[in-house]
């Protein structure tokens, strides 16, 4: 069980979903992906439910918001966000 | 999801074509407003009343600035507050149709002193901007306690002044009543100022932190900023209108002086870009804000009685920053981000509901706007708003060349555009053969 970082509060859009999609899509089962955004990013919440993840977003420490990732039916995961 | 967080809402976007077409329209308009120029040459520079210029600023200021801002109105209102523009679908064709038709008449029968056809345009004009008008401005209502709702509600709330001064003067054109052209200055700052600048505000404090990465905006500048101005426009108004000319002095500072903070302050975020990579967005910006503070420069010569403002020179400097130096650069500079982003968007979602999305490849917002074109296409408005300035100084054949440039300058965006689409057009047909 492993939490991946993925900060993109730099980048421009379409590269901060873009990013976001191609890290999830390699999330081994039990893993989880943090994103470190400045904004919400509400256009992913319903491409990342269409393909089969769940998310959950927290007021950031080092963004103003922290996306956390994981694939639906992964209890695992869901265990160490529950935990995060 | 953080509640008040303020931030976009894109499932409340209306569908991709509503704005889509109005942004592919009104570049291919605003070029004939070159054209135009560009055939009747210094006819158009003999007072700042003659109808071939104003018929050729028409098509440039409702054929594109206005076709796009109602366009953006009907997309980022939405999708910044919440709150969707009441019968989208219908509300963005119908006042599309009249703006784009009625601006072509107008400019038709301006040129060619034929009265009816300027009272067609007129009427066209008028119904397509009062239907975009009452369906923006019952959202902007609801959505009042958002910065940027607030400043396009006083945006709508001055287009609403404009268009209906612009009205009585077609129909003064057309003979149907008396031409009042002493409220032409009147007319000219609600559009400037009011429409163009309020709007320009209201989405600048979404867009250029987003698109440019830059820091936001102060939250005082996003609460008063646009208050300020509009309350500005109604003193200058009101002062002028009734002769007290110490509260037209007043409203004046205060309109103009927020539009100068709001360059100042823009050019101030771009300089603090977090990722400072070249971007064609951010140049069509800065040539608009600075732009801005140069046509407050030649105000202020005005009021200083360095330049008479009065006369058809300096009236056609003062037009041609704030139109074309201002407008068209900020506007162009919008449509390379919403274009390619609306067309991404799109191919997004399309392909998370193919059967193997990882195995779909589509190309992302650069690849649907290769970055050579778009900077070739800003070097060419660059030299447009140069030429417009000379001809507003030295006329002559200066205003063919002018009229030329612009004409260039608009129809190579409608065609880097018209790119985006054809593009993500090709990616649909894969996702779709995929999926």
């Amino acid at each position: 069980m492993a939490e991946r970082v993925l900060d993109v509060s730099d980048l421009e859009p379409c590269e901060p979903m873009e990013r976001s999609l191609a890290a999830v899509a390699e999330l081994a089962p039990g893993d989880h992906l943090r994103i470190l955004h400045r904004r919400e990013p509400f256009p992913l919440y319903e491409i990342l439910a269409e393909r089969g993840f769940n998310h959950r977003t927290i007021p950031g420490r080092r963004t103003p918001f922290e996306i956390l990732v994981w694939r639906i039916g992964d209890a695992a995961a869901e265990a160490a966000v529950d935990g995060a | 999801m953080i509640p008040g967080g303020g931030d976009l809402r894109f499932d409340r976007m209306p569908p991709r074509w509503v704005p889509l077409r109005a942004f592919l329209v009104a570049p291919v308009l605003g070029g004939l407003g070159g054209l135009m120029l560009g055939i009747v040459g210094d006819r158009a520079a003999t007072s700042r009343y003659a109808g071939e210029l104003i018929g050729a600023l028409h098509l440039v200021t409702l054929g594109f600035l206005t076709l796009v801002m109602a366009g953006a109105v009907v997309q980022v209102l939405p999708v910044v507050t919440g709150v969707p523009v009441p019968g989208a679908s219908w509300v963005g064709p119908a006042s599309q149709l009249g703006v784009a038709v009625g601006s072509l008449a107008m400019a038709l029968g301006l040129a060619s002193r034929w009265g009816v056809v300027v009272g067609i345009g007129g009427v066209f004009v008028g119904a397509g901007l009062a239907v975009f008008a009452a369906a923006a401005m019952a959202a902007a209502w609801r959505a009042r306690r958002n910065p940027t709702g607030r400043a396009m509600g006083l945006a709508v709330v001055s287009l609403v002044v404009v268009a209906g001064l612009g009205v009585t003067f077609l129909a003064g054109h057309a003979g149907w009543m008396t031409l009042r052209r002493d409220l032409t200055d009147v007319h000219l700052a609600w559009a400037l100022i009011g429409w163009l600048g309020l709007l320009v505000m209201g989405v600048s404090f979404q867009v250029v932190p987003m698109f440019q990465v830059t820091p936001h905006y102060p939250r005082g500048i996003q609460r008063l900023l646009p208050g300020v101005g509009f309350l500005g426009l109604v003193g200058w108004t009101v002062g002028r209108l009734e002769r007290w000319s110490a509260v037209a002095a007043v409203g004046a500072g205060l309109a103009i002086g927020a539009m100068a903070v709001h360059a100042a302050t823009t050019l101030w975020l771009q300089a603090h870009r977090r990722r400072k990579l070249r971007d064609v967005t951010t140049d069509d910006w800065r040539s608009g804000m600075v732009s801005v503070l140069a046509a407050t420069g030649v105000v202020g010569a005005g009021a200083l009685g360095v330049v008479d403002l009065a006369r058809t020179g300096p009236a056609l400097t003062l037009g041609a920053l704030s139109v074309f130096g201002f407008g068209v650069s900020v506007v162009e500079g919008m449509l390379y981000k919403i274009v390619p982003f609306l067309s991404w968007l799109h191919l997004q979602n399309l392909v998370s509901h193919a059967d193997r999305p990882s195995a779909v490849r589509i190309r992302n917002m650069r690849q649907l706007l290769p970055g050579v074109g778009p900077r070739r296409q800003f070097a060419a408005h660059v030299v447009a708003v140069v030429a417009l300035l000379v001809a507003a100084a030295a006329g002559g054949v200066w205003m063919r060349i002018a009229g030329a440039a612009l004409a260039i300058d608009l129809w190579w965006l409608a065609w880097e555009l018209a790119g985006v689409v054809r593009r993500s057009n090709q990616d649909r047909r894969e996702v779709l053969r995929a999926g």
